[in-house]
């Protein structure tokens, strides 16, 4: 089973993706301190993708986050995706910096890659017990 | 499997103040506390410094906190700290209490079990 999802990058569709993420899991009897790890995480990626990824490319048209996630037996997936210039450092950044430390902390691996021709990719994965 | 666009999870942050004494205001919250919830946990909280010099936040029907509301938290401990005030937080579930542990933020924030 798969999610795919892919909404315009505001502070509103956050929880939205976060409640899509919490149906998903709930389908695959993911639940617990496991799924609360899974929220969080997905959460603190799609907050930088609104906090960061389009700051640099005001006029981008497709200002998206899209989240995609997939279980392979033992292990859950989930990548979060931006159609932006990157990571740029920011002085005046409105969190406290503690996104990606708490993404580390919480998944079993966690990849940051660029996209071509533009835009990021977070894949984390996570140790499930399926039901 | 629950609608993302479900009015009930989607909902708005509530926010109820009290008044316990003469330094103790309560603030009671509802709901999830992330990016979306920023401005309106803000002025709650700058509302809640206005009348107390303690701030005590019933986080008992808080379901969900990220590193972007802790941040707001965190600005309002140290604006209380900083006039001999304190902020606390009560009645924090086990998702909730492991954000805080994970980020050290109580020491800052006083988490009373």
């Amino acid at each position: 089973m798969e999610l795919q999802l892919s909404v315009p990058a505001t502070a509103d569709n956050v929880p939205l993706l976060r409640h899509a993420m919490a149906g998903f899991l709930e389908g695959q009897s993911v639940t617990g301190e496991t799924a609360a790890d899974v929220l969080l995480a997905v959460t603190e990626a799609c907050t930088n993708v609104v906090q960061h990824a389009y700051r640099s490319d005001p006029a981008a048209v497709d200002r998206h986050i899209e989240l995609a996630a997939e279980c392979m037996d033992s292990t859950l997936e989930v990548a979060v995706r931006d159609l932006g210039r990157g990571f740029a450092p920011r002085v005046d950044s409105p969190g406290l910096g503690l996104g990606l430390p708490v993404i580390a902390a919480l998944t079993q691996t966690v990849e940051i890659r660029p996209l071509t021709p533009h835009g990021t990719e977070v894949v984390m994965t996570f140790a499930i017990e399926p039901g | 499997m629950r609608d993302p666009g479900d009015a009930d999870t989607n909902r708005d942050p509530q926010f109820v103040r009290r008044r316990v004494d003469e330094v103790v205001l309560l603030l009671q919250v509802d709901g999830e506390l992330d990016i979306k919830s920023t401005d309106s946990l803000r002025s709650a909280l700058d509302a809640a410094e206005r009348e107390g010099n303690i701030v005590r936040i019933d986080a008992a029907g808080v379901s969900f906190v990220d590193s972007t509301a802790l941040g707001v938290l965190l600005a309002s401990a140290q604006r209380l700290s900083a006039r001999g005030g304190r902020l606390e937080l009560i009645n924090v579930s086990p998702p909730v209490r492991r954000i805080l542990d994970m980020t050290l933020i109580a020491r800052t924030v006083h988490v009373i079990s």
